[in-house]
């Protein structure tokens, strides 16, 4: 009986949705879109708790090792022990270098969605008072074609294989507008072409945006993330927008298929466009904005660095001298060092380091508006692809964008000023204190 | 074989008729041109900042003059690696693959320098250099081209008429996979042709250039018979269009993607962070009063009777770090040499992929390459290194260089030869799936012949 009383649109509905339910590639389709969502899921989410597993255990580390100076300089101080300069961490300078403290950019609790380029970007590493090239372990090292081919990532896995699960359920309507008998039957009992198109797409589309959702849902779970409001709303964000991608992409098939009667020059534009704007987009992004605002080389700026600090090392006595004449804790040691010859190789790289910063820093503000530059158009253009646009939404959402990695970069050189700030004035004068040197551990502060 | 010549023939009517060979060439030209011009632009750019960077850097040791030999230890030497100029034609892992190396005292550093640190992270993954754009555009193109050259003619009756003449389903089926790789190899040949000039020009071996070209050409060909197969065997056009962009998908972007994870599982390794922090630990006071001996000897065979202190001890502690080293960063090294490996046979599933790792072998920017560098890399920091502290050593009680010792610095950095370019196991997928293309032909022409 309820089925004598549904309206033409359900019933379609339902006739529909069965028939593409039936069709054996589409079936197998959202199947391999649902497994590979998980799967993608599970290794995002993999490579997150990873992350998080390695934060908390250079944590500990660092806990560890300010307990055992403790110690140890408790030990100094009631005569307990005795040992050379060198290994005791009541002298800044011997303490400086064995001194651990990491920094660290955590992964969000939604991290897991996406990987971006998380599994190259140096997320967590040793940091200490000195020039930055006496930092330890930047960047986890891969097999360069492990990194070459990038994350398996649930962002791409699902925006890559909407416009493909959305072709391959409207593949039968394309067809049937070749002309049938049956569709001329079904175009008089309809009542006119559009309606009948409409009818027949619209069921497909809820079924295609349910299996994209479900998809897309399956892959977050698979992250395991822990369940907060906040985790909640970020999901619901990812899940809308891989469901508006996926609505652009039924759109754009339904328009092709209005406008355009031959089957064939159907299939060729969507298939076109999906090239254009989900293959074809991210080298030509990329390629665009390095072509009209192109970044500074890595090579060409270290070149500069280096150069820079050996013009600098030319200077060393030079700016010993000065240093000294501006700190009246410090000349006696330097001078003395000085005159006789000494090596004094923990000063100097420290002053080395300021004198290039100086001569460096107008150069350092144009490269990294350079950089800048490039990022923000290469995100701007992004922008003309849907699936660009999309995904950079989901970056957003995992906390594996573009701002969340400069704000971790700013943050760490600020924490670097700071520990220098503190460290400098005692490593110029070679001081031993009375008690450990603690430096507050790092934060990462969300943007 | 007449009747496959006519059906080539009347194919390749039907290519200059329908569009299809305009389409092809014109498309893959454009692109394929493009990408030669400006990854050509581009190794010419990297190539020269880091011939720059070598030159730099040896200058600057040169004019050292009377530097104290312990600072000298530790301000270290960047070695760089030339970016082979078949890079043109295939980028490999120049991208992630660390340019230079910082060779110092008693620490082994990361290789460093990459192209990715200024990339955005928007095109990661994507193709880049002539072959793998051509190995994602041209296939797809013929997917989208010449899906229906046997399930147009089933659908229109053509084909049950030609075999019930008397045609010949093999020559059908053969002739055009023919037509087909011909149109494969008429869209690429012009960004191959010139992608080859520029490399070959800029000093690409003309044997390993026709080893990339080749790689390519089979590749191509593979997959143009493929589409015929799945022509053969499907129903109606549609469905072969469909199930070719799906099989197009699968190979050219899914697999690649899906195996490095897979590799990762299979064979993983220790984390880099944690193998270099302990190298670091490691290389804290190691030097046995044992390695002290050995040097005083073979200083004392070379008639230093009365060396420098410190340089004994400097040339020991690097004997004894390079010995920790080696047992430290074993691991690491085994695991990344068994993930390519896996990589390898794991791309034998797709023939792109296959290609594309066999490629990046032929140009010499494949992992093993990388590896190989790494690994000359250290042998180079070893040799220069004990270069500085024999010269150390032989300073009687002076502490300063002069420049004779750091011309033997710079000698001991360069004197090694750059490695033969690794191979790898990625041919054998190529040569695996010529043979099931060939294979697959031969049932295809037997499903005609039944289905008619």
């Amino acid at each position: 009986m309820r089925r004598e009383h549904s309206s033409p649109m359900r019933l379609s509905i339902r006739l529909e949705a069965g028939l593409l339910l039936r069709t054996r590639l589409f079936v197998v389709l959202a199947g391999v879109v649902v497994l590979l969502s998980a799967l993608a899921g599970a290794q995002g989410g993999q490579l997150a708790r990873a992350q998080a597993d390695a934060i908390e255990a250079a944590r500990a580390l660092e806990v560890e090792r300010d307990a055992e100076a403790l110690v140890r300089a408790e030990q100094i101080r009631s005569g307990e022990i005795d040992p050379p300069w060198w290994q005791s961490p009541l002298n800044v300078q011997a303490w400086s270098y064995s001194l651990i403290r990491h920094v660290a950019l955590p992964p969000g609790d939604l991290a897991g969605v996406a990987i971006a380029d998380a599994d190259i970007q140096p997320f967590l590493f040793r940091i200490n008072p000195h020039p930055p090239d006496r930092w330890s372990n930047r960047a986890s090292e891969r097999t360069p074609s492990v990194a070459a081919y990038g994350g398996f990532d649930l962002a791409d896995v699902v925006l890559l294989l909407t416009p493909l699960l959305v072709i391959v359920a409207v593949a039968s309507v394309i067809r049937d507008r070749n002309g049938s008998e049956r569709q001329r039957l079904a175009v008089v009992q309809a009542g006119s072409e559009r309606t009948l198109l409409l009818q027949r797409l619209v069921p497909r589309a809820l079924v295609v945006l349910a299996i994209i959702l479900a998809a897309g849902l399956a892959g977050v779970v698979a992250t395991r993330p822990p369940l907060t409001a906040e985790t909640a709303a970020g999901t619901v964000t990812i899940l809308l927008t891989f469901g508006a991608h996926a609505l652009f992409w039924i759109a754009l098939a339904a328009g092709l298929i209005l406008a355009v009667r031959p089957a064939v020059a159907t299939f060729a534009g969507f298939v076109s466009l999906w090239f254009i704007l989900g293959v074809l987009a991210p080298g030509a992004v990329e390629g665009m904005a390095r072509i009209v605002s192109p970044p500074p080389s890595p090579l060409s700026v270290f070149a500069s660095e280096r150069a820079e600090t050996v013009r600098a090392r030319m200077l060393e006595e030079d700016l010993t001298r000065a240093y000294a004449a501006r700190d009246s804790l410090a000349r006696d040691m330097l001078l003395e060092a000085l005159d006789e010859d000494r090596l004094l190789i923990t000063p100097t790289n420290l002053l080395v380091q300021d004198e290039v910063d100086r001569r460096r820093a107008e150069d350092r503000d144009m490269e990294r508006h350079a950089r800048s530059q490039f990022t923000g158009l290469a995100q701007t253009l992004s922008s003309l692809s849907p699936t660009l646009l999309a995904r950079r939404v989901i970056y957003a959402q995992a906390g594996r964008g573009e701002a969340r990695r400069r704000a971790f970069e700013a943050q760490v050189a600020a924490y670097h000023g700071d520990l220098q700030d503190t460290f400098v004035p005692l490593l110029m004068r070679r001081a031993t204190r009375d008690a450990v040197l603690l430096p507050e551990p790092f934060a990462f502060q969300e943007p | 074989m007449n009747g496959m010549w006519i059906v080539f023939r009347h194919e390749w009517a039907g290519f200059a008729r329908s569009g299809a060979l305009a389409v092809a060439v014109l498309v893959v030209g454009v692109i394929g041109t493009v990408t030669a011009v400006v990854e050509h632009r581009a190794w010419q750019a990297e190539q020269s900042e880091r011939l720059e960077l070598r030159a730099q850097e040896i200058e600057q040791w040169l004019a050292l003059g009377g530097t104290h030999i312990h600072k000298a230890a530790h301000r270290g030497y960047f070695v760089v690696r030339d970016l082979p100029p078949g890079a043109i034609l295939d980028r490999g892992v120049w991208d992630f693959g660390g340019s230079s190396v910082w060779l110092e005292a008693h620490r082994r550093n990361a290789p460093q320098l990459r192209a990715a640190d200024a990339a955005a992270v928007v095109a990661r993954g994507a193709p880049r250099g002539v072959g793998p754009v051509l190995l994602w555009l041209v296939p797809l193109l013929l997917a989208v081209l010449l899906h229906g050259a046997v399930a147009n003619e089933r659908e229109s009756g053509s084909l049950a008429f030609a075999v019930s003449s008397g045609a010949s389903p093999h020559a059908i089926v053969f002739g055009k996979a023919l037509a087909a790789v011909s149109l494969a190899w008429a869209a690429v040949a012009l960004p191959v042709v010139i992608g080859v000039g520029l490399a070959v020009r800029n000093g690409m071996p003309a044997a390993a250039a026709a080893g990339w070209a080749m790689t390519l050409l089979v590749a191509l060909a593979v997959f143009a018979v493929v589409v015929v197969i799945a022509s053969s065997l499907a129903r109606r056009p549609l469905g072969a269009l469909v199930s070719l962009l799906l099989l197009w998908f699968w190979m050219a972007v899914l697999w690649p993607r899906l195996t490095p994870g897979l590799a990762e599982q299979a064979a993983p390794i220790p984390s880099s962070q944690t193998v270099r922090s302990e190298a670091e630990v490691a290389a804290e006071g190691l030097v046995t009063d044992a390695t002290l001996e050995t040097v005083r000897d073979q200083l004392a065979r070379v008639g230093v009777t009365d060396p420098n202190p410190a340089g004994v001890s400097a040339m020991a502690a690097e004997v004894d770090a390079a010995a920790a080293f080696a047992d430290i960063f074993a691991p690491l090294e085994a695991g990344m040499e068994q993930q390519a490996r896996l990589l390898d046979f794991a791309s034998w599933v797709s023939p792109l992929t296959a290609a594309d790792r066999a490629a990046d072998a032929t140009v010499g920017l494949s992992d093993r390459d990388q590896f190989a560098f790494e690994a000359r890399a250290e042998d180079m920091r070893i040799a220069t290194q004990m270069a500085l502290n024999e010269g150390w050593a032989r300073a009687g009680q002076r502490d300063v260089g002069d420049a004779a010792l750091w011309r033997n610095v710079v000698d001991a950095a360069v004197a090694t030869p750059e490695p033969d370019l690794a191979r790898g196991q990625a041919y054998w997928g190529l040569l695996l799936w010529t043979v099931l293309a060939t294979l697959g032909l031969l049932w295809a022409a037997r499903t005609i012949r039944r289905s008619v």
